[in-house]
């Protein structure tokens, strides 16, 4: 049994390895990641697309407020408004923004003239440093320094310690739940491509009629271990190259870039520094835009604390566990629902009519993969906890948690479980198989398939 | 019909198989035996239950009741290996080159990879096909691809091979080409299990047939036995000159004329050819030719069947 299950395992694994297109995929997935995430900020990084703004301002205020950045350069004019709407793009600015005579107490009545709507970043970098000058303004009005506005510029860290039997460590509660978010999502989609590729070929050997060649000389549970297993040892592959990229991608285009990254970084955050007093409750007036205002200009003065905090979350990490029980959970789930997806592939006489037979296969991934966001927020809720131990959501679930330090004996009964779970989706798709792979022509029923079973 | 031909050497023993899925029976009560080294024919029409006693006996599935003592003990999971099967709708991998195919298919049936490799060359020459290695199947012609699939089935010398169809889609030349290897099969040894319903390849090939019917055996023994049970006593006769029929006096038989130097006797009776001569002889016939007429299997399959 082992010898045939071997040669089958192998030559699924090397037919599918020798194909073009595997490689293809396998080294164009990771490229089109890096790609994706990259290229904005490169392109960022590389292109100056500085604007320049004109300020007509009434008021008198904010002669001096606005300063100079990478991206933004201004010029106040007090002049005519009619006449400056008239000329300003002639002149080279980008957009013209209007300042009435306002009422520091109750400031209103702005407005942005511009050929192209206003982007995101220019509107929340304008509003910063206008709303910093009103600050500023309002503690001239109520006779206190001005520069007392930088003291309100506030941002307290908080460091998560973990503390245990064994002593303390650091905790990892964003990097934690990144990486809890992103070994989910990795076995939500593994599960279902995988998945799918198992169903393919098994539909693709009915078809060709191969199948009844195969089972006079292997039983068809051998064919079927021997399918899936091939199979995932094409994933294992999939992921040893990824790995392996990346490591090169890490030491190669790291290197280069970390300079320019933290330059970045730092640039940022002098554009927006002392700019944080807006927390204060007195600008209701213009109170649109205040709690996205404040979280961004937080985000942007600390970036650099930020990366440093999360490299030291990120010292907590146990990574080799991660990596462990990754591997074991997607074994674990793809062995529990390749068999699942064979089955489906063996009764079924063309893709088409897989959808509706499969869709119930589906669907506890995908309600993990719903799940994934509430988890990653709450890893020791009850919804986390028992969708970790159920074994057709644990892979997706238990794996974002494993960030958190789940107790061992959760993850005991999880993996024991899964496992548990594989043998017996595995026995009773075996059942549907053996009959499925020599029926043809009629679409079955879920009731077909359950006396398929009981057959 | 319970009872069924014994042979010295029996390779394949089936005793008391019934199969049924849910309430349709597909096979009831089926018993026979394949004598060693002999062509078998499996007949019947379409749905008698042929691909599921094929099934049966290459382990695909197992029956509900009955047994198969396969070369003289109860069937285990190795026989697989002493048998081929080419099932009627054929199938490889298509994509697949052919020379990697083979080996594969052969090493399922447990031969090493350089065994394989030697067997698939030799095959190959034989063939005249020794460029196909890393052909894919998908790039040649039907035919083509039946030669390969014979291959497949014969390639580890089975001592069971079972046929369903083999000659079904093959041109003339194609068709004669496997037709000579099932022959040199069986004279080297093994045993042919050959089912169709082209009953004039049965009866060019077959030493021995069974016919089944909805589940059923309806007739089975050695091709002549089968014939000579369906024999109506018919006798067909060529002469010389004249007969004056109506002269002579026939006693049990009755006769036909078939043309002006032919004619046929039936007798009521059954006889023997040489008292049928002696009569003809007595009666002063210039006989030139005489041949017992037997019925064709066609026809024997037809009448049993219906």
């Amino acid at each position: 049994m082992i010898r045939k299950i071997w040669l089958i395992f192998k030559r699924e694994y090397i037919s599918r390895v020798k194909n073009k297109v595997f490689w293809l995929i396998t080294l164009l997935a990771p490229l089109g990641i890096v790609a994706i995430t990259f290229i904005p900020v490169l392109i960022t990084l590389f292109t100056s697309d500085q604007q320049n703004i004109l300020i007509n301002d009434q008021s008198g205020y904010f002669s001096n407020s606005f300063t100079k950045s990478s991206k933004l350069d201004f010029k106040v004019d007090s002049g005519d408004l009619d006449n400056l709407k008239q000329t300003y793009e002639q002149n080279g600015f980008t957009g013209l923004l209007y300042i009435p005579k306002i009422d520091i107490k109750n400031p209103d009545g702005l407005v942005f003239y511009s050929k192209n709507p206003l982007g995101l970043e220019v509107k929340s970098s304008i509003t910063q440093q206008i709303n910093k000058e009103i600050v500023k303004q309002k503690l001239v009005l109520e006779k206190l320094d001005p520069n007392f506005a930088k003291e309100l510029d506030i941002n307290v860290n908080i460091k998560s310690i973990i503390v245990t039997k064994e002593g303390e460590k650091a905790g990892s509660s964003t990097i934690g739940t990144i990486i809890g978010y992103a070994g989910g999502m990795i076995i939500y989609i593994v599960l279902l491509v995988y998945g799918s590729l198992v169903m393919q070929g098994v539909l693709e050997e009915k078809n060709s009629r191969v199948v009844e060649i195969l089972i006079s000389s292997v039983k068809p549970f051998e064919l079927m271990m021997g399918k899936i297993l091939g199979i995932a040892m094409v994933g294992l592959t999939q992921f040893a190259v990824w790995i392996g990229l990346a490591l090169i991608g890490f030491t190669v285009f790291g290197l280069a870039l970390s300079p320019a990254l933290i330059q970045k970084a730092s640039s940022a955050s002098t554009v927006t520094t002392n700019i944080n007093s807006l927390n204060t409750s007195s600008l209701s007036g213009s109170g649109v835009n205040l709690s996205n205002l404040s979280s961004e200009s937080a985000s942007s003065s600390t970036a650099i604390s930020e990366v440093l905090n999360l490299v030291n979350e990120a010292k907590g990490i146990n990574f080799p566990m991660v990596v462990i029980f990754f591997l074991i959970y997607f074994m674990g789930g793809y062995l529990l629902y390749a068999s699942l997806f064979a089955a489906i592939g063996s009764a079924i006489n063309n893709e088409r009519e897989g959808g509706a037979l499969v869709l119930p296969v589906m669907m506890p991934i995908i309600i993990s993969f719903m799940m994934l966001f509430s988890v990653t927020q709450n890893p020791h809720g009850n919804l986390a906890v028992w969708a970790s131990m159920i074994p057709f959501t644990s892979p997706i679930i238990m794996l974002s948690r494993i960030p958190f330090d789940v107790p061992w004996w959760q993850l005991l009964i999880s993996v024991m479980l899964l496992y548990g779970g594989f043998v017996v989706t595995t026995l009773f798709a075996a059942k549907i198989y053996r009959v499925g792979i020599l029926s043809y022509g009629v679409k079955p029923s879920y009731g077909d398939l359950w006396k398929w079973i009981k057959r | 019909m319970t009872q069924y031909l014994v042979y010295m050497n029996t390779i394949l023993k089936i005793s008391s198989l019934s199969k049924a899925y849910e309430a349709k029976k597909v096979l009831e009560n089926v018993s026979f035996e394949v004598g060693s080294g002999k062509i078998f024919g499996l007949l019947g029409p379409n749905g008698a239950g042929k691909t599921t006693l094929i099934r049966i006996i290459t382990q695909i599935i197992d029956p509900d009741h009955g047994s198969i003592v396969f070369d003289g003990h109860a069937q285990t999971e190795e026989d697989v290996f002493l048998m081929g099967y080419m099932p009627e709708e054929r199938g490889l991998y298509k994509k697949m080159p052919i020379g990697e195919q083979l080996i594969y298919l052969a090493q399922l049936k447990g031969l090493s990879k350089s065994e394989a490799r030697s067997k698939i060359k030799k095959w190959f020459e034989k063939f005249q096909i020794s460029d196909w290695w890393n052909k894919k199947v998908e790039e040649l012609s039907k035919g083509m691809q039946q030669k390969v699939q014979f291959i497949a089935t014969v390639l580890h010398e089975p001592k069971f091979v079972i046929l369903d169809e083999p000659l079904s889609g093959l041109d003339p030349v194609n068709a004669d080409l496997i037709n000579k290897e099932i022959l040199n099969l069986a004279s080297k040894g093994a045993t042919i299990l050959f089912s169709t319903h082209r009953m004039e390849q049965v009866e060019e090939i077959c030493d021995s047939i069974v016919l089944i019917n909805k589940g059923k055996i309806v007739l089975e023994g050695d091709v002549k036995d089968v014939k000579n049970r369906f024999k109506e006593n018919i006798f067909e006769i060529e002469f010389e000159g004249q007969i004056e029929f109506e002269k002579i006096d026939w006693v049990d038989f009755t006769h036909q004329v078939v043309d002006e130097h032919r004619f046929r006797l039936r007798s009521k009776l059954p006889q023997s050819p040489a008292k049928v001569l002696k009569f003809l002889l007595e009666s002063e016939i210039a006989v030139t030719a005489f041949k017992e007429v037997f019925p064709s299997l066609n026809e024997i399959f037809i009448k049993s069947v219906s």
